[in-house]
């Protein structure tokens, strides 16, 4: 895989807009790669690559990434710090679920894995389990707030929705709605096996309720806010915790990173952008 | 209008005072949609991002829970199944020769849940193109069900799929008794699966629907066709609720109710306009012009026939074009605007018999008969009469049908014809399909 050659990169916008140092990508880089058993890259050859004045390898590509990954916590992806041939990042990523899916770098092997070039089993099942972790809060929560099955029994009706969704995947179209009204039926049998310890609320009667739709809107929004933080990389996630959450000040997130409050304030923009940029890609229309 | 970016929008609710102008970009947010709804739903993420049960949630989700696990062992055992199925069958699905000499069901190593699955989906799509030999492939995912060990977990969901494909088959067959028992059993095997009960249900009931529907039998139909398009609404199934809500309205034709008929075609109309289906949408335009024809509408009627022509054009289904140029024909000649009924029916008996379709030209032919008689104009309609040839499946049907031209010929040799005769004789062909029984009577 090569690079261009152009005048600023990717690689160095980037890497200027995080104000990231480069000696701290090479011993970022150079620790991935002894955990991986590949080969670092010297500070001379990343200059040169982060100019452009040098292409990078496959290998190279994948711990510069990585690299980058855990120091700023931002989920990059290889397009996004280099310039690759148009038909290894054109390919959309496959996803029967039709699920945006992180490309799970800690057990990637190769950068191939950012861009497959067909859905393999592993890209498959990446679709599955974020399917799985971001439907499940949603279904989760219609389960134990509109039918108010306890905790345990939800997350046990939750599961079995998947596996009856698993053994019907040939013939079920639109898999969320699916699972959506799977979870509701089998919450409505949940209660009609228990008539005696509590009765169905009126939303549980057959008909479907007029208000639900907004209310399962709003959770769809709230599980979607979840399964985007799930996804972000830790250091995105803990920063932006410790700000929205924790209401903690930048100058106090700044010394626990021993990074300076202008670069947490960067940080903040590109992670919230970052969280952004999935929310809308999860509570967006349907494909 | 020049919009703000996502960044710059992204710091100013971040912090106004990262903003060199807020007080610009706040009278712009006023007056812009698009960037104010930007702004909304960057607030919602910072508002939600405050909520502790969200990043409890965020907690537990980032651990791999037990469930999970169980469902990915699951998910990869179907999917190897399905992908071993798919290469151990690749070769005789192929050949519908090849797939009956094979006898799989026969062979152990073909009995799998991966292979039943496969086997539906293959016959799901050749019942349209090629009904025996779906029927066949699904039989065969219906024997080897019967093979997967009592205590497999999907060998009665196995079993009921391939029951409800084999009943897809024999309803393109024709042979709707076999339809229904094949249904019927495929119900018997819905149990134990609360999540999905009910869709698998409606899935039979939809199709039970249709053979009623096709059987001529609306009434049974319309209220199961009602109970599976709730169901799959529920589902948000919104491709199988349509199809079921246009069974429905079908029945509501046939049984002569098209003023209720028509609510559920504006239904499917408005469904394949919102989707940009045009298939949908050519269908739903299709059925409520003959309902609209059936209300004497003919304005309405007349509108939608010309946007269902018009589509079958840009779908390249001349077939379909030309039947809509035949529907639009005869409501004019039932309207009673002859002329121009009696040129239409004149263009489409040309146009399906350049088809091949012989059957249908022979009752447009009639069609045009009627009119022409009824309109004083009997030149041509003797020769055009005695030219009708009609083609049967069946010996029985051949010998009624023959019967039928017969009494027909008859009263062109005595010079007897009238238009009474012509319907008696179309009407007769028009439903011997549904009813091969029926001998042929002379008009009372």
């Amino acid at each position: 895989m090569e690079t261009r050659t152009p005048r600023s990169t990717r690689l160095q916008r980037v890497i200027t807009a995080l104000g990231v140092k480069p000696l701290h990508v090479v011993k970022e880089a150079a620790r991935i790669a002894r955990e991986l058993g590949l080969r670092g890259i010297s500070r001379q050859h990343f200059g040169r690559v982060k100019s452009g004045r040098a292409k990078a390898t496959e290998e190279k590509i994948f711990i510069i990434v990585a690299a980058l990954r855990e120091l700023t916590g931002i989920s990059f992806r290889a397009h996004n710090l280099f310039e690759l041939e148009p038909e290894a990042v054109a390919v959309p990523f496959h996803s029967n679920a039709s699920v945006p899916v992180s490309s799970g770098l800690h057990s990637s092997r190769s950068w191939r894995l950012f861009v497959p070039d067909e859905p393999g089993p592993s890209a498959t099942e990446a679709a599955f389990e974020a399917l799985y972790t971001q439907y499940g809060v949603l279904l989760r929560s219609i389960a134990m707030r509109r039918f108010r099955v306890p905790p345990d029994d939800a997350e046990a009706l939750v599961h079995d929705t998947f596996v009856a969704y698993l053994e019907r995947h040939t013939v079920i179209h639109d898999v969320k709605g699916w699972l959506i009204g799977a979870v509701s039926n089998a919450c409505k049998h949940y209660w009609r096996d228990r008539q005696h310890e509590a009765p169905l609320l009126p939303e549980h009667d057959e008909t479907a309720d007029p208000a639900a739709p907004t209310t399962v809107e709003r959770w769809m929004q709230r599980s979607a806010v979840v399964a985007v933080l799930a996804q972000l990389g830790v250091k995105c996630r803990e920063t932006l915790r410790r700000y929205y959450l924790n209401e903690e000040p930048k100058e106090v997130i700044a010394e626990g990173l021993s990074t300076s409050p202008g670069y947490v304030l960067k940080l903040l923009i590109a992670c919230r952008r970052r969280a952004h940029e999935l929310f809308r890609r999860l509570a967006g229309p349907k494909e | 209008m020049t919009h703000y970016d996502d960044a710059t929008l992204g710091a100013y609710v971040l912090d106004p005072l990262l903003v060199e102008d807020a007080a610009e970009l706040e009278t712009h947010l006023r007056a812009c949609a698009q960037c104010s709804a930007v702004v909304d739903e960057l607030r919602t993420l910072d508002a939600t991002m405050r909520e502790p049960e969200v990043w409890s949630e965020v907690d537990a989700t980032r651990v791999r829970s037990e469930q999970l696990v169980e469902a990915l062992a699951l998910r990869a055992s179907i999917v190897d199944e399905d992908r071993a199925a798919a290469g151990m069958l690749a070769h005789y699905l192929r050949s519908p020769l090849r797939f009956r000499g094979a006898d799989i069901s026969a062979q152990s190593r073909f009995w799998s849940a991966g292979v039943v699955r496969v086997l539906c989906s293959a016959a799901h799509t050749m019942h349209e193109k090629q009904p025996r030999f779906s029927h066949d492939v699904a039989t065969e995912a219906w024997r080897i069900a019967q093979h997967l060990p009592k205590e497999h977990p999907s060998r009665a969901l196995c079993a009921g799929m391939a029951l409800r494909e084999r009943a897809i088959a024999l309803r393109y067959l024709g042979r709707f008794a076999e339809a229904l028992d094949a249904l019927a059993a495929a119900e018997t095997l819905v149990q134990g699966t609360p999540a999905a009960d009910a869709f698998d249900r409606a899935l039979i009931w939809a199709n039970r629907a249709t053979v009623y529907m096709e059987s001529e039998r609306p009434r049974e139909a319309i209220p199961l066709a009602q109970e599976a398009a709730r169901v799959f609404r529920d589902y948000h199934d919104t491709d199988r609720e349509i199809a079921t809500v246009m069974v429905e309205a079908c029945c509501h034709v046939l049984s002569g109710a098209p003023s209720r008929a028509v609510e559920g075609f504006e239904r499917v109309i408005a469904a394949g306009r919102a989707r940009g289906d045009n298939v949908t949408l050519v269908r739903g335009l299709h059925n409520a012009a003959v309902a609209h024809a059936d209300l004497r509408d003919l304005d309405r009627a007349t509108t939608y026939y010309a946007e269902a022509m018009a589509l079958y054009d840009e779908l390249d289904l001349p077939t379909e074009k030309t039947r809509a140029r035949w529907g639009l024909a005869s409501a004019l000649v039932v309207a009673g605007e002859l002329q121009a009924g009696i040129a239409g029916l004149a263009a489409a008996r040309k146009e399906l018999a350049a088809l091949g379709l012989t059957n249908d030209a022979a009752l447009a032919t009639f069609e045009w008969a009627e009119a022409r008689l009824a309109a004083g104009l009997p030149e041509g309609v003797v020769e055009a009469c005695r030219a009708i040839v009609v083609t049967f499946g069946s010996e029985r049907m051949e010998r009624n049908a023959r019967m039928a031209l017969a009494y027909l010929n008859e009263a062109l040799r005595k010079g007897t014809l009238t238009p009474k005769i012509v319907r008696h004789v179309r009407e007769y062909l028009r439903d011997l399909p549904s009813e091969p029984e029926r001998a042929f009577a002379p008009p009372a």
